[in-house]
């Protein structure tokens, strides 16, 4: 078998046809239908886990944005607490360095101490 | 023409079941002779056909243009007739002959075969003869190529083709005599 030989029969087999049966077409056809429904399925489905995640995702956001306001409020309310602490202290009548009688003579005699030091 | 053919080719890229019947319609008798070719049963070439046409249409987004796509449909159609016969038929390559045998058969068969009675007689082959014979004779591939594909020794593909030619020319001779026998009484 010549290679002059081979290419006509390659010629040849290029144009040989030969029908397939009507039932290959239905088969085919059933089988891409089958195909495309799964495409659209999992179209569905990757559309609904994506919706899924952007509503768990905002909830998540809503929640920290609201962890991050409560504290603040907490601490505003101690530090007032406590001001409000001191200034009960500094009216309380417990004797000691807020006596102001006792503050007063302190301060005359160190008055005095300082005008007799410039004499 | 060619933008007709381009536009049929873009819709069935969009998976469009018009544009894929068309081109089903334009291929399927050259098809599915290459599985038939290849495949002794008719009702395994169907199948083999159904499923390489399923993949053709499936995977065209594939093709990237680089050769006509006829020829990438025709190599579909040959790995998945080639797949077929591996799972399920044994190829029984195993026969070597010697290459210096090799080199002295291969000019042989002087006799030239004509596509029809080649045709009439494929069948008739072993499967392992037969898938060579297809493969270097009318797919054009290169023993290298062959070997590759089918898993087996260049030297094996060589010999398959000497024996799948001088069985070839062995069956012909007989249906010859039959005729002339026939033809005598």
């Amino acid at each position: 078998m010549t290679s002059k030989n081979n290419h006509s029969l390659r010629q040849q087999a290029l144009q040989h046809k030969v029908a397939p049966r009507e039932s290959a077409w239905l088969k085919l056809d059933s089988k891409l239908e089958k195909s495309r429904n799964r495409k659209s399925v999992s179209l569905y489905r990757l559309v609904s886990i994506a919706a899924v995640m952007v509503a768990v995702l905002s909830v998540i956001t809503v929640f920290v944005i609201n962890d991050n306001h409560t504290p603040q409020t907490t601490l505003q309310n101690n530090t007032f607490a406590d001001v409000f602490d001191m200034e009960e202290l500094k009216t309380s009548g417990d004797a000691g360095i807020y006596e102001i009688d006792k503050l007063r003579s302190l301060k005359s005699a160190y008055t005095r101490l300082g005008t007799k030091q410039k004499l | 023409m060619s933008f007709n053919f381009e536009h049929i080719i873009t819709k069935c890229k969009n998976q469009e079941p018009e544009a894929q019947k068309l081109l089903y319609d334009m291929y399927k008798d050259q098809m599915y002779a290459i599985c038939m070719r290849y495949i002794k049963s008719s009702q395994d070439a169907e199948d083999i056909f159904i499923d390489a046409f399923y993949k053709i249409l499936t995977k065209i987004d594939h093709f990237k243009g680089e050769g006509s796509f006829e020829g990438w449909m025709r190599r579909i159609m040959v790995n998945e007739s080639l797949m077929f016969l591996r799972k399920k038929t044994n190829l029984h390559m195993t026969v070597e002959i010697p290459a210096t045998d090799i080199a002295d058969t291969s000019d042989v068969n002087e006799d030239e075969f004509s596509y029809d009675e080649i045709m009439g007689i494929l069948d008739e082959l072993p499967a392992g003869y037969r898938t060579v014979f297809n493969l270097y004779v009318f797919e054009d591939f290169k023993h290298r190529e062959i070997a590759e594909m089918l898993g087996i020794s260049i030297n094996t593909s060589k010999s398959q083709l000497i024996l799948a030619k001088k069985r070839v020319l062995e069956l012909l001779k007989k249906k010859e005599n039959l005729i002339s026998k026939t033809y005598r009484s």
